[in-house]
């Protein structure tokens, strides 16, 4: 009589241990990303944005930053699609679509971004941990060439060239890191004729309009407002008027519903990969 | 009060252009210096003068023609013309008292018109004059005579009043024309006129005010016009405010003004007229008693209907603009290129509520991003009625083929008919090509994208997915952890190293650390020794360990086990070392050669092993101690 109930009892804990976690868990980001994927390729670009941007809170990647943006851009809305698109390249400096596409939708516009210098242009070129990470390790290798051979009495001019070299690429990656740390204060206008205020109160007159899509740099903060210089602007706007290019958990807007069936998973889709 | 039954009669504005009302300046109060100034130089210019005229022309009247029961008056006949004094009284006339002893004065006024000079000359005789009863009295007119001539004085009248009662309908305030009907946002042109009654100084002290919460506050901060009036039969100064009104709410409105005035007040019975070079000057007479009065004059409420405009026929471009309008479009260039601004120009031109008038709609679109549009309205009266207003909008296009400009659509109310009227305006043509950088950026894309509208997109495969958290590369904890571990290695490997270049290169420290191995090593054979029970080889390894504590700190090119207790006791004797301490030592040394040159009998124990090892390691303490300390005391071996 005891051997049935116990066995019953294991039984039940381990579907619960096993089945209870898999009815509660969420789907991944990975999945989000597939069925928004099959959204888009279906034409339902709201659906699509639904998805993606569900993702984006757990999980990013430049490709869904680059589906995003595109997805916002088919339904009307400049700003998120700019801010999206220049989210994906911070990720993934060298995508080229996602550069093509940005460098159209300004031009159709007419939008603004302003100039980098140098060190920004390095900063933009990689992503900050491939620039700190190859920083660090050239700046290891810099100091062991120059300090090893010396401890071994075989100190030679190839191991001080080395060494130079090594501390040399060290110190572009800095200043590479510099240009990226100052690219943390881009941001986009999300709405459209934003207005720039003179002062930092909800009341003060504008001064002038800034549009949906054009990057600006953020100098200083006050409550909710922030100080932006754009190309030929400056002025305050509301902290919510405008996104961080670089804040990749600062989301776009409110989460868009889903409209998905709780039973039933999304199906991913079955198109083979663009190739571009 | 009417005013549509007592209409003005405007007649002859003001000579000098002085407000009215407010400091008459007129010639009969010029003073006496500057009527003899006038004389000589009429004098002087006498041999060029032309008289003005040789008819004789005599006026009469009374100065004030108002007065209060008990106040005096003046009767005054001017003469113009002739110089020569006027024989004969005015006649009695009951009910007053008029003096029979005239005051004369002469006032002279020269002109020079087209280089000739036209001189004037006035004889003025004053009576002094005392009703004493109320009414209207008239003085008709009579004869008299001028060196011998016979002239006639025309009548003149006097109204007398119950104290009091002088000032009544002296100030009044009058909204002109008058409003029945009104649309709500209409701007209706009014004016509100001040009338201050000739014979009474008196001037504005303050803004107009409004009363009635159904009208925006019409703005009076604007010069008045100033002018004299005829109003029932009386002549008075007129004030006049032209302002917009503007209703802002519908259904029967009442509506007033009021505005503050300072009167002159006259307790001695002469007329308010300043006729001393003091009121000019100061702005009050030193001769006469006079006060200022503040008094509040305020218009009769006017009951207007306010209307909505009209639901039916209501375009839906109507956006409030009531009027009589006419309106034109234009662009700035029929020829463009994406994204390359162009102004549209909406101009409307008419009279109307132009400041009630927002800019018609026009949003942007998949051919046009129109950016909020900019107004100019250029008046062409002071109340904003009349006059042209523009409104610019910057437009964009936003691809080539577009063929028309964005449409605007403007309609008006006109308040005369109560209909809508709608401004023709077609859409102006315009030619969009492709930019420059659009047709560039086609070309290097090695015809990937072939149509302007579409990107590229979407991507299926994420290749690598990163937490959303920004703090990546440099800002995690990772990465100065990360650069902890190389410091421990370049710290352990240059200490190591350090070390082993200095074995190579310091004998004595090579020495001293193989001298501290070798003891260390025979002590522990001594240790192992007592557990086999091996007394001769206790004492040979502790014997060892003595010579190598030794040897450490002895700069000789000798081996440990070769030195001798002869050796060893000239060494402590020169460390001074205590002599139980060479005792010990010798006791050792003896044992050791005793076992291994002697036969097989101990001369220690083997229970006692355990207390020798103890004496071993005390004993080799001590040598230590007995050893050099410092550490360049030897010179370095090479």
């Amino acid at each position: 009589m005891t051997r049935p109930l116990s066995r019953s009892l294991v039984l039940l804990a381990f579907t619960v241990l096993c089945a209870g976690p898999a009815q509660t868990s969420e789907p991944t980001p990975e999945t989000l990303f597939r069925s928004g994927n099959t959204a888009f390729l279906e034409g339902d670009y709201e659906t699509a944005i639904a998805y993606y941007e569900r993702a984006a809170r757990r999980e990013t990647s430049a490709a869904l930053h680059f589906n995003l943006a595109t997805a916002y851009y088919y339904t009307g809305r400049s700003g998120p699609a700019v801010l999206h698109y220049e989210r994906a390249l911070a990720l993934d400096p060298g995508h080229s679509e996602a550069r093509a596409n940005l460098a159209r939708i300004r031009s159709l516009l007419a939008l603004t971004h302003p100039s980098r210098s140098p060190a920004e242009h390095l900063g933009a070129r990689l992503r900050d941990a491939t620039w700190s990470w190859t920083g660090g390790a050239l700046f290891w290798i810099g100091i062991l060439c120059w300090v090893v051979p010396r401890l071994y009495r075989r100190d030679s001019g190839w191991f001080r060239a080395c060494g130079a070299g090594a501390l040399l690429g060290a110190a572009v990656c800095a200043t590479a890191l510099y240009g990226s740390h100052q690219l943390q204060r881009e941001a986009v206008i999300l709405q459209n004729d934003t207005p720039l205020l003179v002062s930092p109160t909800s009341d003060s007159p504008p001064a002038d309009y800034v549009h949906a899509g054009d990057v600006l740099r953020i100098t200083r903060h006050h409550d909710d407002f922030v100080f932006i210089r754009a190309v030929e602007q400056s002025g305050w706007v509301p902290r919510d008027a405008l996104r961080l290019v670089r804040a990749f958990d600062e989301p776009t807007g409110p989460i868009p519903e889903i409209p998905m069936d709780d039973d039933s998973e999304p199906a991913p889709p079955d198109t083979a990969p663009h190739q571009t | 009060m009417n005013p549509r039954e007592h209409r003005f009669d405007p007649h002859g504005s003001r000579k000098n252009g002085a407000p009215a009302g407010v400091a008459t300046r007129s010639r009969r109060n010029r003073p006496p210096w500057t009527a003899a100034a006038g004389f000589l130089l009429a004098l002087a210019l006498s041999h060029a003068a032309v008289p003005a005229s040789s008819e004789v022309r005599i006026d009469a009247e009374f100065d004030p023609a108002l007065v209060p029961l008990g106040q005096r008056t003046n009767y005054i006949i001017t003469i113009e013309g002739n110089d020569d004094p006027i024989r004969g009284n005015p006649p009695r006339i009951h009910g007053l008292e008029i003096s029979t002893s005239p005051v004369r004065s002469v006032e002279s006024e020269t002109r020079i018109i087209q280089g000739r000079t036209h001189s004037t000359h006035r004889v003025r005789y004053s009576f002094r004059t005392r009703p004493v009863s109320t009414g209207t009295f008239t003085v008709p007119a009579w004869e008299a005579s001028i060196a011998g001539e016979t002239v006639r004085v025309p009548a003149a009248e006097l109204q007398v009043v119950e104290p009091g009662e002088e000032l009544r309908d002296a100030f009044l305030l009058l909204l002109e024309p008058e409003i029945d009907t009104i649309y709500v946002g209409e701007s209706r042109p009014v004016e509100l006129v001040l009338l201050l009654r000739d014979d009474v100084r008196a001037q504005p002290r303050s803004w107009p005010r409004k009363s009635g919460d159904a009208f925006l506050d019409p703005d009076f901060r604007q010069e008045p016009s100033v002018e004299r009036v005829r109003y029932r039969n009386r002549t008075y100064n007129a004030v006049r405010w032209p302002f917009l009104l503007a209703p802002i709410k519908a259904g029967e409105s009442r509506i007033s003004f009021s505005i503050d005035i300072a009167a002159l007040s006259r307790e001695d019975g002469i007329s308010g007229r300043a006729r001393d070079p003091f009121d000019r000057a100061f702005g009050r007479s030193l001769f006469r008693r006079q006060s200022v009065e503040e008094r509040t004059v305020r218009s009769e409420a006017l009951s207007i209907h306010v209307r909505e405009p009209p639901e039916s026929g209501r375009p839906e471009s109507f956006q409030g603009a009531i009027g009589t309008f006419t309106a034109s479009h234009r662009l700035s260039t029929q020829t463009s290129r994406v994204g390359e601004p162009l102004s549209l120009t909406l101009t409307i031109t008419g009279s109307g509520n132009f400041s009630r008038i927002p800019p018609p709609e026009l949003e942007s679109d998949d051919h046009w991003q129109v950016y909020p549009p900019r107004t100019e309205f250029a008046p062409e009266d002071e109340i904003g009625h009349h006059g042209t207003l523009e409104i610019e909008y910057i437009i964009v296009p936003r691809h080539p083929g577009i063929t028309h400009a964005p449409s605007i659509a403007f309609s008006y109310l006109n308040p005369e008919t109560g209909r809508y009227d709608a401004a023709e305006l077609e859409p102006i043509e315009v030619t969009v090509q492709a930019s420059e950088t659009i047709a560039t950026h086609a070309a290097t894309a090695d015809g990937m994208v072939e149509d302007d509208s579409t990107l590229y997109g979407p991507q299926l495969l994420a290749k690598r997915w990163y937490s959303p958290d920004r703090s990546t590369g440099y800002r995690t904890a990772w990465f100065y952890l990360a650069h902890g571990v190389p410091i421990l290695l370049l710290i352990v490997l240059t200490i190591w190293r350090r070390r082993q270049n200095r074995l190579n290169e310091d004998a004595r420290f090579a020495r001293r650390v193989s001298g501290s191995r070798a003891v260390r090593t025979n002590l522990r054979k001594a240790r192992l020794a007592i557990g086999r029970s091996d007394v001769p080889a206790f004492f040979t390894h502790a014997r060892a360990a003595i010579q190598h504590s030794l040897l450490r700190h002895i700069p000789m090119e000798q081996r440990p086990e070769s030195l001798t207790w002869t050796e060893v006791s000239e060494h402590l004797l020169d460390r001074e070392a205590a002599e139980s301490l060479r005792h010990e030592v010798r006791t050792i040394f003896e044992f050791a050669d005793a076992l291994r040159f002697g036969d097989a009998n101990t001369p220690v124990a083997v229970n006692d092993l355990p207390r020798w090892e103890h004496r071993l390691v005390a004993l080799v303490r001590e040598l230590e101690k007995t050893q050099p300390r410092h550490r360049n005391r030897f010179p370095k071996t090479q």
